[in-house]
């Protein structure tokens, strides 16, 4: 588990991140949220142990990690930008990294090299933006370090990629124990990978929670109710997060699990009553605005 | 080893392969150029010299001699190549924690599985690594060529071996200076401009306090032994220190040196090394403090430690200030011997003070620009500005009015070790090879320790030079009032407004009269202390006496006390030519009369010249050992009162050359007082006619001034009047500007008689006579009237 408990970084009259904590349990995908600016990569950097938090502590599995050899083993840091030795191949850098990391697995990184179709002898200076992302991916993957930091990683890889990335990362959770920790300014790049969300916004942690959890505690319900005192019953009797009307067609987000919404809307007469599938973007829109803040802007059309 | 040593010992190897793989450039320049100057050109310099000695069928020895010269000079501790080494350190430091200046390589250094203290060590290894293997690879090649090529001694070895020493300290000291850089700034361009600025600040702050002090303070006077023997952060100015200030004249001498000399040469160099030592320690443990607390975020930014900034900024904006008030000075043409004179003081402060403040602003705004790396702050932090220029003109201000009391320091007696006084105005001079032990032969046979091209070795020492370095006065009351007088002398001149002192240019303006002298403090604390002094004319003779007559004073002004190896070489010749001394005729040749079987000397013949205005005696001189010892006699009789009172005979001037490297010059005036020194001459056969014996046949006296003047005196009576009033020579101890008089040229024409036992070559235009001031003849007076 990496656990920071009011942590604060600022660089210079700028505070990055403001006395956050956040949690990351092991054994699931991490997805952390944040507009630009937000203080996602700072707090990569920080549970990477680049950079030294001005309060609070981060540590992994109880240990700080700030210039901690043991604990560094266990964590891969992926920046944006990876950066790979100069004039080098990918065969030079899984060299390099098994060097670096004691349980670098050369036998893995050439299997997925092969799956990535990416030549090992090639010079990396020549590979495009998404195969230099896949190579790092790799890298980290093979580094057989139980946590793996992507920042902004899956941004700029295809689709394709994005779900081989995703099912490896399933392997390699069940096979080791991985924790990938992602970083993205765009929800639906990742939502279809993450078991958990943290967002960030201005240095502060707005809300994380696991997505399961987030689609079990919320209802989106359609219905057409019999009378307008029905309709107020229902208002009244249940947390009502969104509504909107269209005609005599009422669609409600509603705070409850399905078992509670139903028998609720038992003792309600409506002529149309439905309850519907919510989609990450949904909920994130409903559990956001319900605290005033407009996440619509993480949403990339 | 156990199993974690192993692997950390695995893990450190794989490392810096790593580092080495990403270095090779460094690691090829320093291995290019260490092949290049250690093997290759030992090995072009050895062949040279066989070639060279060979065509000048030069004996073994002497071409052995000649090659362990070479590697002596190329290899050992007289090496001008240091600031290689300086280069090569600062650039090796920066080089290697260079990823300090890039967030993306920060990302990926800084998250892989090593604690801060193990990445600083591999990577200050890795330097040390790159530096010294070639260096001690390629050394050693040019080690075995010497050897093999029977080019080394011992001594010569142990010379070698402590200059790789040196190096080695050089290196890391520049290393680490390099290192600091790079943890004080964010980007390459900012950490080659501090390397510069630690390099060069401390240095430049010293010599910027000496120009001050050269041009304001009109006591100033500078010694060798007054410079710093080394700076902490600079490691450059502690590798050239010796060969600026050094005065051992073996720095450029063309020989291997005995180990008397190394070991001058090792104390002449031990403070520079241990600032070096000191720098590459505590400088190193900066760095790794440096490394532990720098914020991985800094990277690209100019200076990291804002405090740092302000007093960087500040100091570089001060020392431009300075250099431009100097350099506003320098332009007016204004040092501490031409003062300014008072209707001009204003406008010319003005533009000092005006040009001063101009740069420190202008220096302190391109500082904040780049820190900023924004023109547009070009007047941020506007406080450090106006500090910077409060500051310089405090400096300039403190050194204009003189506030620390220069030019009013005379050191307590009981404070003083001992002093030197050295007089410029017309003391003898002399160049002498000085050979402080070389008779101390060396054990080893390899060590024959003499140059092929010398028949002698040690430095050539000059008469001011011995002076300052040698002189050791105790009578320090007497001593601080003479230089009280002669200080009190020159402020009051500086304070008159009008020119301090006569320059060279000759200036009429004269404010300052006396004798020019340097009086040089050797304190108890070790320290040296000088001042540059007027002795006035009217000081009291009784002080001077008793500083003029004691002994240490006389044996360190007069060359005789120093010509041991001049009787020794004299003495050799001797025995060598079969001289009979009991001979005169062998004993002294004289040269310069018409009808000697030969006019000039040959090696390793002492020639003595001793003339006054009227007549000279050239010969070759075989007694100057019985000479020498009568000049040592008289000259310990005479002090200041005898000279003053007294003109001198003559001027004798000793010459010495074996043409093989060995050469010796000196003059100094005879007065009636050396009994015993004109006993010798006389009884030699040197006599020197006086002026008043020479049988001139007419005198023309000359006026150089706005109207040519010129009146030939033909009269016997007249002419016996202008004699009586000359002097037999113008040169001489404690003269004055008022004992010959300068405005008249007086030309004394003898007769054809007087060249039939005198030089027509020398004499032929007439003698040039002196004139005393208070005894010129009236007839004179009126023929050339005071302008």
């Amino acid at each position: 588990m990496i656990e920071a408990v009011r942590l604060s970084k600022s660089f210079g009259d700028v505070k990055a991140l403001n006395k956050i904590t956040l949690e990351i349990a092991d054994g699931q995908i991490f997805g952390l949220l944040g507009t630009n600016g937000a203080g996602k990569s700072t707090f990569l950097r920080l549970a990477a142990g680049i950079l030294k938090q001005d309060e609070g502590t981060v540590c992994a599995d109880g240990r700080p990690v700030y210039d901690n050899q043991l604990v560094k083993q266990e964590i891969f840091f992926i920046p944006n930008d990876y950066y790979f030795l100069p004039n080098s191949t990918p065969e030079d850098m899984c060299r390099y990294i098994a060097d670096i990391y004691p349980r670098f697995d050369t036998y893995k990184s050439r299997q997925l090299l092969k799956f990535f179709n990416l030549n090992s002898d090639r010079k990396i200076a020549g590979f495009s933006k998404g195969m230099k992302k896949q190579l790092s991916l790799i890298l980290g993957l093979s580094s057989g370090t139980r946590y793996l930091l992507c920042d902004e990683t899956f941004d700029g890889l295809d689709p394709v990629a994005r779900q081989a990335v995703k099912s490896l990362f399933a392997r390699e959770m069940v096979d080791r124990d991985l924790t990938p920790v992602i970083s993205s300014h765009n929800l639906r790049e990742i939502e279809d990978i993450c078991d958990h969300i943290g967002l960030l916004h201005e240095g502060g942690v707005l809300l994380s929670q696991d997505i399961e959890k987030m689609k079990l505690g919320l209802q989106k319900v359609q219905c057409v109710f019999a009378s307008a005192e029905d309709r107020v019953k229902a208002f009244s009797g249940m947390d009502v997060m969104v509504s909107e009307s269209r005609g005599k067609l009422d669609t409600m987000t509603i705070r409850g699990t399905r078992e509670d919404t139903e028998n609720y809307f038992r003792g309600i007469h409506t002529v149309f009553f439905e309850i519907l599938p919510l989609t990450l973007e949904e909920i994130f829109i409903s559990e956001t605005e319900a605290v005033g803040y407009d996440v619509r802007k993480f949403i990339i059309e | 080893m156990s199993n974690s040593e192993q692997k950390s010992f695995y893990t450190f190897g794989k490392i810096q392969k790593h580092i080495i793989s990403r270095r090779i450039w460094l690691a090829g320049l320093m291995t290019l150029y260490f092949i290049l100057y250690y093997p290759v050109a030992v090995a072009m310099q050895i062949t040279r010299s066989n070639q060279s000695g060979m065509m000048r069928s030069l004996s073994t020895e002497m071409l052995r001699n000649d090659r362990l010269s070479l590697i002596s000079a190329w290899m050992g501790m007289r090496s001008s190549f240091l600031f290689v080494i300086v280069f090569l350190g600062i650039l090796a430091g920066i080089q290697e924690f260079s990823y300090l200046f890039s967030s993306d390589k920060i990302d990926f250094y800084e998250s892989q599985p090593l604690s801060r203290k193990a990445r600083f060590g591999n990577l200050y290894l890795n330097g040390i690594l790159l530096f010294s293997i070639p260096l001690i690879v390629n050394w050693g090649l040019a080690v075995l060529i010497s050897i093999a090529t029977n080019s080394l001694n011992a001594i010569t070895l142990e010379e070698l071996l402590y200059q790789l020493f040196r190096i080695l300290l050089v290196f890391l000291a520049s290393y680490s200076i390099g290192i600091l850089s790079v943890m004080l700034t964010g980007n390459l361009i900012v950490a080659v401009l501090m390397s510069i600025f630690l390099e060069v600040f401390g240095w430049l702050g010293w010599y910027l306090t000496v120009a001050l002090g050269s041009t304001f303070y009109i006591t100033w006077a500078f010694v060798n032994s007054q410079a710093p023997r080394g700076f902490l952060l600079s490691t450059l100015y502690n590798t050239i220190y010796p060969s600026v200030y050094s005065s051992m004249g073996v720095m450029y001498a063309r020989y291997p040196l005995m180990a008397y000399e190394l070991k001058n040469m090792v104390s002449s160099t031990l403070p520079g090394d241990f600032c070096n030592i000191a720098c590459a320690v505590l400088i190193g443990v900066c760095d790794l403090m440096l490394f532990s607390r720098r914020k991985m975020e800094a990277a690209g930014e100019s200076v990291l430690f804002r405090p740092l900034r302000a007093v960087i900024k500040i100091i570089v904006s001060v020392y431009g200030g300075i250099i431009t008030a100097l350099l506003v000075l320098g332009i007016f043409g204004i040092n501490n011997r031409v003062g300014i004179a008072a209707e001009n003081q204003l406008s010319i402060y003005v533009y000092v003070f005006a040009g001063a403040l101009f740069m420190c602003f202008l220096a302190a705004g391109v500082m904040q620009s780049i820190y900023d790396f924004n023109i547009r702050r070009f007047f941020g932090s506007v406080w450090s500005m106006l500090l910077s220029g409060a500051l310089c003109l405090l400096i300039l201000g403190f050194y204009h009015f003189d506030l620390s009391g220069y030019d009013r320091w005379v050191p307590s007696p009981e404070k003083t070790a001992y002093a030197s006084l050295v007089v410029y105005d017309g003391f003898p001079w002399f160049n002498i090879p000085y050979e402080a032990d070389s008779d101390i032969a060396s054990d080893s046979p390899y060590d024959t320790g003499i140059s092929p091209y010398s028949t002698s070795r040690g430095s050539m020492i000059n008469s001011n030079d011995y002076a300052e370095n040698n002189m050791r006065i105790t009578d320090l009351k007497s001593l601080t009032a003479i230089a009280s007088a002669g200080m009190e002398n020159m402020t009051a001149a500086k304070q008159s407004g009008k020119t301090a002192v006569v320059t060279d240019a000759g200036t009429n303006e004269m404010a300052a009269s006396g004798w020019n002298a340097k009086v040089i403090y050797k304190l108890k604390n070790g320290k040296t202390a000088a001042r540059n002094i007027r002795i006035p004319y009217s000081v009291d003779p009784e002080l001077m006496d008793k500083v003029t007559g004691q002994e240490e004073y006389i044996r360190s002004i007069f060359p005789v006390f120093l010509d041991d190896s001049l009787r020794n070489k004299i003495n050799k010749e001797i025995q060598a030519r079969q001289i009979d001394m009991s001979d005169p005729e062998q004993r002294t040749i004289i040269l310069n009369r018409p009808g000697s079987f030969r006019g000039v000397t040959t090696a390793s013949e002492p020639k003595l010249y001793f003339y006054n205005d009227a007549d000279s005696v050239t010969a070759v001189c075989w007694f100057y050992t019985e000479l020498s010892d009568a000049l040592r006699e008289d000259l310990l009789k005479m002090s200041f009162s005898d000279y003053t009172q007294e003109d001198a005979l003559g001027n004798l001037n000793i010459e010495f050359d074996d043409y093989n490297g060995y050469y010796l010059n000196y003059e100094m005036p005879v007065y009636a007082g050396y009994e015993k020194t004109i006993k010798v001459l006389e009884e030699n056969g040197i006599r020197l006619a006086s002026v008043q014996e020479i049988p001139f046949e007419s005198i023309v006296v000359r006026r150089w001034s706005e109207t040519y003047e010129e009146k030939t005196y033909k009269d016997a009576n007249e002419i016996r009047s202008i004699l009586d009033a000359c002097m037999q020579t113008n040169s001489g101890l404690w003269k004055t500007d008022s004992n010959w008089e300068k405005s008249l040229d007086v030309i004394g024409q003898p007769g054809e008689a007087y060249y039939e036992t005198r030089s027509r070559y020398e004499f032929g235009d007439g003698c040039s006579l002196t004139l005393k001031t208070d005894l010129v003849p009236d007839f004179v007076k009126a023929d050339f009237p005071k302008e």
